[in-house]
Protein backbone atom coordinates (compact mmCIF):
# COMPACT_ATOMS: atom_id res chain seq x y z
CA UNK A 1 0.00 0.00 0.00
CA UNK A 2 2.94 2.35 0.49
CA UNK A 3 4.11 2.10 -2.65
CA UNK A 4 0.51 2.32 -4.31
CA UNK A 5 0.24 5.54 -1.82
CA UNK A 6 3.38 7.10 -3.08
CA UNK A 7 2.17 6.73 -7.02
CA UNK A 8 3.60 3.24 -8.25
CA UNK A 9 -0.16 1.83 -10.15
CA UNK A 10 1.15 -1.13 -10.05
CA UNK A 11 1.08 -1.88 -6.55
CA UNK A 12 -2.79 -2.18 -6.56
CA UNK A 13 -2.46 -5.16 -7.68
CA UNK A 14 -0.46 -6.32 -4.70
CA UNK A 15 -3.11 -4.47 -2.51
CA UNK A 16 -6.29 -6.13 -3.99
CA UNK A 17 -4.19 -9.89 -3.54
CA UNK A 18 -3.30 -8.81 0.33
CA UNK A 19 -7.04 -7.43 1.00
CA UNK A 20 -9.73 -8.64 -1.16
CA UNK A 21 -9.52 -12.41 -0.08
CA UNK A 22 -10.40 -11.64 3.39
CA UNK A 23 -12.59 -9.00 2.71
CA UNK A 24 -14.37 -11.16 -0.09
CA UNK A 25 -14.80 -13.71 2.84
CA UNK A 26 -16.03 -11.43 5.59
CA UNK A 27 -18.84 -9.95 3.21
CA UNK A 28 -20.30 -13.35 2.26
CA UNK A 29 -20.54 -14.63 5.47
CA UNK A 30 -22.70 -10.73 6.14
CA UNK A 31 -24.43 -10.50 3.23
CA UNK A 32 -24.86 -14.58 2.18
CA UNK A 33 -24.83 -13.40 -1.20
CA UNK A 34 -21.65 -13.72 -3.20
CA UNK A 35 -22.61 -11.75 -6.11
CA UNK A 36 -23.30 -8.78 -3.21
CA UNK A 37 -19.75 -9.58 -1.45
CA UNK A 38 -18.13 -9.17 -5.04
CA UNK A 39 -19.78 -5.54 -5.49
CA UNK A 40 -18.89 -4.86 -2.16
CA UNK A 41 -15.65 -5.90 -2.95
CA UNK A 42 -15.28 -3.82 -5.67
CA UNK A 43 -16.56 -0.75 -4.20
CA UNK A 44 -14.38 -0.91 -1.10
CA UNK A 45 -11.37 -1.74 -3.48
CA UNK A 46 -12.30 1.68 -5.69
CA UNK A 47 -12.55 3.55 -2.49
CA UNK A 48 -9.12 2.19 -1.60
CA UNK A 49 -8.04 3.67 -4.98
CA UNK A 50 -9.62 6.86 -5.05
CA UNK A 51 -7.92 7.89 -1.30
CA UNK A 52 -4.84 5.97 -1.81
CA UNK A 53 -3.06 9.81 -1.93
CA UNK A 54 -4.80 9.69 2.09
CA UNK A 55 -2.83 7.01 2.74
CA UNK A 56 -0.50 7.33 5.95
CA UNK A 57 2.75 5.95 6.45
CA UNK A 58 2.94 2.80 8.78
CA UNK A 59 -1.46 2.49 9.14
CA UNK A 60 -3.03 -0.46 8.51
CA UNK A 61 -4.44 -1.49 5.58
CA UNK A 62 -7.26 -3.90 6.63
CA UNK A 63 -9.16 -1.95 9.14
CA UNK A 64 -9.83 0.59 6.72
CA UNK A 65 -10.89 -1.80 4.43
CA UNK A 66 -13.22 -3.25 6.87
CA UNK A 67 -14.64 -0.02 7.82
CA UNK A 68 -15.25 0.90 4.16
CA UNK A 69 -16.79 -2.23 3.26
CA UNK A 70 -18.78 -2.16 6.45
CA UNK A 71 -19.99 1.37 5.78
CA UNK A 72 -20.99 0.29 2.71
CA UNK A 73 -22.65 -2.64 3.51
CA UNK A 74 -24.99 -0.51 6.07
CA UNK A 75 -25.50 2.11 3.52
CA UNK A 76 -26.95 -0.45 0.94
CA UNK A 77 -29.67 -2.26 4.23
CA UNK A 78 -30.84 1.45 4.56
CA UNK A 79 -31.49 1.93 1.22
CA UNK A 80 -33.26 -0.95 1.22
CA UNK A 81 -31.60 -3.76 0.25
CA UNK A 82 -31.96 -6.99 1.39
CA UNK A 83 -29.01 -8.09 2.01
CA UNK A 84 -29.22 -10.43 5.55
CA UNK A 85 -31.28 -13.24 4.30
CA UNK A 86 -33.68 -15.28 6.62
CA UNK A 87 -32.42 -16.40 9.95
CA UNK A 88 -30.82 -20.23 8.81
CA UNK A 89 -31.05 -19.36 5.11
CA UNK A 90 -27.47 -20.27 3.06
CA UNK A 91 -28.35 -19.93 -0.77
CA UNK A 92 -24.17 -19.50 -1.50
CA UNK A 93 -23.68 -22.60 0.41
CA UNK A 94 -21.14 -21.21 2.78
CA UNK A 95 -21.23 -23.94 5.29
CA UNK A 96 -23.67 -26.61 3.33
CA UNK A 97 -21.81 -30.30 3.36
CA UNK A 98 -20.71 -30.79 -0.51
CA UNK A 99 -22.55 -33.90 -2.16
CA UNK A 100 -25.44 -34.93 -1.38
CA UNK A 101 -24.22 -38.59 0.67
CA UNK A 102 -22.54 -36.21 3.31
CA UNK A 103 -21.61 -38.39 6.66
CA UNK A 104 -23.28 -37.89 9.94
CA UNK A 105 -20.03 -36.18 11.02
CA UNK A 106 -20.69 -33.31 8.55
CA UNK A 107 -24.19 -32.89 9.13
CA UNK A 108 -23.86 -32.67 12.61
CA UNK A 109 -21.15 -30.02 12.04
CA UNK A 110 -22.93 -28.26 9.55
CA UNK A 111 -26.35 -28.31 12.31
CA UNK A 112 -23.99 -27.17 14.65
CA UNK A 113 -22.27 -24.12 12.14
CA UNK A 114 -26.32 -23.38 11.94
CA UNK A 115 -27.09 -23.47 15.38
CA UNK A 116 -24.57 -21.24 15.95
CA UNK A 117 -24.46 -18.55 13.31
CA UNK A 118 -28.39 -18.30 14.91
CA UNK A 119 -27.29 -17.46 18.16
CA UNK A 120 -24.42 -14.95 17.03
CA UNK A 121 -27.41 -13.40 15.26
CA UNK A 122 -29.44 -12.75 18.20
CA UNK A 123 -26.65 -11.22 19.99
CA UNK A 124 -27.11 -7.08 20.35
CA UNK A 125 -25.47 -5.13 17.37
CA UNK A 126 -22.44 -3.68 18.83
CA UNK A 127 -21.84 -7.02 20.45
CA UNK A 128 -22.26 -9.07 17.60
CA UNK A 129 -19.68 -7.27 15.25
CA UNK A 130 -16.93 -7.05 17.94
CA UNK A 131 -17.22 -10.48 18.21
CA UNK A 132 -17.08 -11.36 14.52
CA UNK A 133 -14.71 -9.11 13.43
CA UNK A 134 -12.60 -10.30 16.42
CA UNK A 135 -13.39 -14.42 16.09
CA UNK A 136 -14.29 -15.11 12.84
CA UNK A 137 -12.33 -12.13 10.96
CA UNK A 138 -9.33 -12.61 12.99
CA UNK A 139 -8.82 -8.79 13.34
CA UNK A 140 -6.78 -7.83 16.41
CA UNK A 141 -8.61 -5.94 19.31
CA UNK A 142 -7.19 -2.45 18.13
CA UNK A 143 -7.76 -3.29 14.15
CA UNK A 144 -12.02 -4.34 15.04
CA UNK A 145 -11.48 -1.38 17.54
CA UNK A 146 -10.66 1.44 15.00
CA UNK A 147 -13.13 -0.56 12.14
CA UNK A 148 -15.69 0.36 15.35
CA UNK A 149 -14.79 3.55 15.43
CA UNK A 150 -13.89 2.65 19.61
CA UNK A 151 -11.77 2.14 21.48
CA UNK A 152 -9.75 -1.06 22.14
CA UNK A 153 -11.29 -1.10 25.77
CA UNK A 154 -14.89 -1.05 24.67
CA UNK A 155 -14.52 -3.67 21.91
CA UNK A 156 -12.57 -6.11 24.36
CA UNK A 157 -15.75 -5.71 26.75
CA UNK A 158 -17.91 -6.18 23.68
CA UNK A 159 -16.94 -9.38 22.71
CA UNK A 160 -16.26 -10.69 26.40
CA UNK A 161 -19.90 -10.51 26.42
CA UNK A 162 -20.88 -11.75 23.47
CA UNK A 163 -18.64 -14.67 24.35
CA UNK A 164 -20.15 -15.47 27.82
CA UNK A 165 -23.63 -15.17 26.00
CA UNK A 166 -22.33 -17.50 23.74
CA UNK A 167 -21.07 -19.38 26.21
CA UNK A 168 -24.52 -19.72 27.88
CA UNK A 169 -26.49 -20.80 25.14
CA UNK A 170 -23.82 -23.29 23.60
CA UNK A 171 -21.97 -24.52 26.18
CA UNK A 172 -21.99 -27.88 25.25
CA UNK A 173 -20.38 -26.93 21.70
CA UNK A 174 -18.15 -24.02 23.23
CA UNK A 175 -14.72 -24.32 24.19
CA UNK A 176 -13.19 -21.60 27.06
CA UNK A 177 -12.47 -18.54 25.88
CA UNK A 178 -9.16 -17.92 24.65
CA UNK A 179 -7.30 -14.90 26.35
CA UNK B 1 -12.26 -17.48 0.54
CA UNK B 2 -10.46 -16.64 -2.53
CA UNK B 3 -12.74 -14.47 -4.87
CA UNK B 4 -13.52 -15.14 -8.00
CA UNK B 5 -10.84 -14.08 -10.78
CA UNK B 6 -12.65 -12.18 -13.02
CA UNK B 7 -13.20 -9.86 -9.85
CA UNK B 8 -9.59 -8.93 -9.86
CA UNK B 9 -9.48 -7.98 -13.78
CA UNK B 10 -12.25 -6.35 -13.47
CA UNK B 11 -11.48 -4.25 -10.45
CA UNK B 12 -7.83 -3.30 -11.52
CA UNK B 13 -9.54 -2.13 -14.60
CA UNK B 14 -11.84 -0.07 -13.31
CA UNK B 15 -8.91 1.66 -11.21
CA UNK B 16 -7.02 2.46 -14.23
CA UNK B 17 -9.42 3.78 -15.86
CA UNK B 18 -10.32 6.36 -12.78
CA UNK B 19 -6.57 7.67 -12.12
CA UNK B 20 -6.75 8.72 -8.45
CA UNK B 21 -3.91 11.65 -6.87
CA UNK B 22 -1.42 10.05 -4.97
CA UNK B 23 0.27 10.95 -1.51
CA UNK B 24 2.07 13.51 -3.02
CA UNK B 25 -1.05 15.61 -4.83
CA UNK B 26 -3.07 14.62 -2.03
CA UNK B 27 -0.61 16.38 0.70
CA UNK B 28 -0.26 19.37 -1.62
CA UNK B 29 -3.85 19.85 -1.89
CA UNK B 30 -4.47 19.73 1.54
CA UNK B 31 -2.17 21.98 2.73
CA UNK B 32 -3.41 24.20 0.27
CA UNK B 33 -6.69 23.93 1.75
CA UNK B 34 -5.53 24.19 5.14
CA UNK B 35 -3.79 27.53 4.35
CA UNK B 36 -6.70 29.12 2.41
CA UNK B 37 -8.74 28.22 5.39
CA UNK B 38 -6.26 30.22 7.72
CA UNK B 39 -5.73 33.20 5.40
CA UNK B 40 -9.52 33.55 4.91
CA UNK B 41 -9.74 33.65 8.86
CA UNK B 42 -6.73 36.38 9.48
CA UNK B 43 -7.95 38.43 6.02
CA UNK B 44 -11.43 38.60 7.89
CA UNK B 45 -9.73 39.48 11.42
CA UNK B 46 -7.57 42.17 9.11
CA UNK B 47 -10.46 43.69 7.82
CA UNK B 48 -12.13 44.04 11.22
CA UNK B 49 -9.19 46.38 12.38
CA UNK B 50 -6.87 43.30 14.04
CA UNK B 51 -5.68 42.98 17.59
CA UNK B 52 -7.87 45.80 19.54
CA UNK B 53 -7.03 46.16 23.94
CA UNK B 54 -9.67 48.83 24.18
CA UNK B 55 -10.14 49.23 28.02
CA UNK B 56 -9.00 45.87 29.13
CA UNK B 57 -5.52 44.79 31.14
CA UNK B 58 -2.97 43.62 29.11
CA UNK B 59 -2.35 40.75 31.40
CA UNK B 60 -6.14 39.72 30.86
CA UNK B 61 -5.85 39.79 27.00
CA UNK B 62 -3.44 37.52 27.06
CA UNK B 63 -4.52 35.28 29.62
CA UNK B 64 -7.98 34.72 28.15
CA UNK B 65 -6.57 34.84 24.19
CA UNK B 66 -4.00 33.02 25.55
CA UNK B 67 -5.62 30.25 26.99
CA UNK B 68 -7.98 29.91 24.64
CA UNK B 69 -5.74 29.67 21.44
CA UNK B 70 -4.51 26.66 23.91
CA UNK B 71 -7.54 25.26 23.71
CA UNK B 72 -7.94 26.05 20.12
CA UNK B 73 -5.12 24.00 19.40
CA UNK B 74 -6.04 21.52 21.60
CA UNK B 75 -9.30 20.82 19.72
CA UNK B 76 -7.43 21.00 16.06
CA UNK B 77 -5.30 18.26 16.89
CA UNK B 78 -7.80 16.12 17.86
CA UNK B 79 -10.18 16.52 15.40
CA UNK B 80 -7.74 17.11 12.21
CA UNK B 81 -5.10 14.94 13.42
CA UNK B 82 -5.91 10.45 12.60
CA UNK B 83 -3.26 9.47 14.57
CA UNK B 84 -1.82 6.64 13.24
CA UNK B 85 -4.68 5.25 11.73
CA UNK B 86 -6.50 5.72 8.30
CA UNK B 87 -9.82 5.58 10.51
CA UNK B 88 -8.77 8.82 12.69
CA UNK B 89 -9.22 8.86 16.32
CA UNK B 90 -12.13 6.92 18.22
CA UNK B 91 -15.92 8.24 18.36
CA UNK B 92 -15.10 9.26 22.22
CA UNK B 93 -12.50 11.18 21.67
CA UNK B 94 -13.74 13.34 18.88
CA UNK B 95 -17.10 13.40 20.84
CA UNK B 96 -15.04 14.67 24.60
CA UNK B 97 -13.87 17.27 21.97
CA UNK B 98 -16.71 18.76 20.63
CA UNK B 99 -18.54 18.78 23.36
CA UNK B 100 -15.80 19.98 25.92
CA UNK B 101 -14.64 22.86 23.53
CA UNK B 102 -17.58 25.38 24.13
CA UNK B 103 -17.59 24.86 27.99
CA UNK B 104 -14.16 24.97 28.34
CA UNK B 105 -14.06 28.18 26.49
CA UNK B 106 -16.18 29.89 29.01
CA UNK B 107 -14.71 28.21 32.11
CA UNK B 108 -11.81 30.04 31.10
CA UNK B 109 -13.17 33.44 30.38
CA UNK B 110 -14.51 33.09 34.01
CA UNK B 111 -11.87 32.28 35.43
CA UNK B 112 -9.73 35.06 33.86
CA UNK B 113 -13.34 37.57 34.59
CA UNK B 114 -13.24 36.24 38.41
CA UNK B 115 -9.23 37.39 38.35
CA UNK B 116 -10.12 41.12 36.95
CA UNK B 117 -13.47 41.76 37.72
CA UNK B 118 -13.11 45.56 36.54
CA UNK B 119 -13.64 44.14 33.02
CA UNK B 120 -17.16 43.15 33.53
CA UNK B 121 -18.00 46.72 33.38
CA UNK B 122 -17.57 46.17 29.79
CA UNK B 123 -20.67 45.25 28.67
CA UNK B 124 -22.33 45.03 25.56
CA UNK B 125 -26.28 45.55 24.65
CA UNK B 126 -27.59 43.10 22.39
CA UNK B 127 -26.73 44.58 19.38
CA UNK B 128 -22.98 44.14 20.47
CA UNK B 129 -23.59 40.65 21.21
CA UNK B 130 -25.54 40.06 17.76
CA UNK B 131 -22.50 41.72 16.06
CA UNK B 132 -20.15 39.47 17.66
CA UNK B 133 -22.14 36.63 17.26
CA UNK B 134 -22.10 36.81 13.55
CA UNK B 135 -18.61 38.39 13.12
CA UNK B 136 -17.65 34.87 14.99
CA UNK B 137 -19.39 32.66 12.56
CA UNK B 138 -18.24 34.71 9.45
CA UNK B 139 -13.94 34.05 11.00
CA UNK B 140 -14.95 30.38 11.65
CA UNK B 141 -16.19 30.36 7.99
CA UNK B 142 -13.34 29.74 6.34
CA UNK B 143 -11.25 27.33 8.36
CA UNK B 144 -14.32 25.18 9.01
CA UNK B 145 -15.04 25.11 4.88
CA UNK B 146 -11.62 24.49 4.05
CA UNK B 147 -10.96 21.93 6.82
CA UNK B 148 -14.25 19.74 5.76
CA UNK B 149 -13.45 19.94 2.32
CA UNK B 150 -10.17 18.48 2.26
CA UNK B 151 -11.52 15.76 4.58
CA UNK B 152 -15.02 15.16 2.39
CA UNK B 153 -16.55 11.78 1.64
CA UNK B 154 -13.46 10.20 3.63
CA UNK B 155 -14.78 8.91 6.64
CA UNK B 156 -16.54 5.51 6.76
CA UNK B 157 -16.57 5.34 11.29
CA UNK B 158 -17.79 8.37 12.64
CA UNK B 159 -18.02 11.58 10.21
CA UNK B 160 -20.73 13.33 12.69
CA UNK B 161 -18.23 13.07 15.52
CA UNK B 162 -15.65 13.68 13.25
CA UNK B 163 -17.33 17.17 11.46
CA UNK B 164 -18.50 18.15 14.96
CA UNK B 165 -14.86 18.29 16.12
CA UNK B 166 -13.79 19.82 13.34
CA UNK B 167 -16.73 22.78 13.65
CA UNK B 168 -15.77 23.45 17.28
CA UNK B 169 -12.15 23.57 16.31
CA UNK B 170 -12.92 25.89 13.70
CA UNK B 171 -14.59 27.73 16.00
CA UNK B 172 -12.63 28.29 19.00
CA UNK B 173 -9.92 29.67 16.59
CA UNK B 174 -12.98 32.33 15.74
CA UNK B 175 -13.04 33.05 18.78
CA UNK B 176 -9.62 33.79 19.45
CA UNK B 177 -10.12 36.48 16.94
CA UNK B 178 -12.75 37.83 18.09
CA UNK B 179 -11.37 37.77 21.52
CA UNK B 180 -8.52 39.55 20.49
CA UNK B 181 -10.44 42.32 18.52
CA UNK B 182 -13.70 43.12 21.18
CA UNK B 183 -12.79 44.81 24.13
CA UNK B 184 -16.77 43.78 25.92
CA UNK B 185 -15.71 40.99 28.60
CA UNK B 186 -18.70 40.94 30.41
CA UNK B 187 -19.55 37.20 30.63
CA UNK B 188 -22.73 37.53 28.98
CA UNK B 189 -21.27 38.96 26.12
CA UNK B 190 -17.93 36.36 25.88
CA UNK B 191 -21.11 33.49 25.84
CA UNK B 192 -23.29 34.97 23.70
CA UNK B 193 -20.74 36.60 21.50
CA UNK B 194 -17.60 34.64 21.44
CA UNK B 195 -18.87 31.18 22.12
CA UNK B 196 -21.83 30.32 21.75
CA UNK B 197 -21.02 30.25 17.33
CA UNK B 198 -18.29 27.55 18.37
CA UNK B 199 -21.55 25.63 20.43
CA UNK B 200 -23.65 26.16 17.24
CA UNK B 201 -20.44 24.91 14.99
CA UNK B 202 -20.30 21.87 16.47
CA UNK B 203 -24.02 21.41 16.30
CA UNK B 204 -24.03 22.26 12.80
CA UNK B 205 -20.95 19.50 12.22
CA UNK B 206 -22.68 16.66 13.88
CA UNK B 207 -25.88 17.24 11.64
CA UNK B 208 -24.08 17.33 8.97
CA UNK B 209 -21.33 15.15 9.01
CA UNK B 210 -22.88 12.09 7.43
CA UNK B 211 -23.49 14.44 4.11
CA UNK B 212 -20.40 16.38 4.56
CA UNK B 213 -17.79 13.86 5.52
CA UNK B 214 -19.15 10.50 5.33
CA UNK B 215 -18.26 7.80 2.24
CA UNK B 216 -19.49 8.67 -0.59
CA UNK B 217 -20.81 6.17 -3.24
Amino acid sequence: MERYAAGDNAAFGVVYDGVAPRLYGYLVRQTRSRERAEDLVQQTMLQIHRHRGRFLPGAEVIPWAFAIARRLMIDGLRRGKREVLAEGDDPVGVDAPAGGDASDDVVQAHETAARIRREIAKLPEGQRVAFELIKQEGLSLAEAAAVLGTTVTAVKLRAHRAYEALRASLGDVMGKEPS
Amino acid sequence: MIPPDDLRARILGAAEGAPSPDRAATVRRDRALAALGVGVLVAVFAVLGGVHVGRRPQAFLLLTSGGWAVVAGLATWSSLGRGRSMLGRPRAWLSAAAIATAPVLVAWALVAIAAWPEVRELRGGASAHVACFVLTLLLAAGPCVAWAWARRGTDPVHPRAALAALGAAAGAWASVSIDLHCELSHEAHVAVGHVLPVAILTLLGAAFGNRVLGLRT
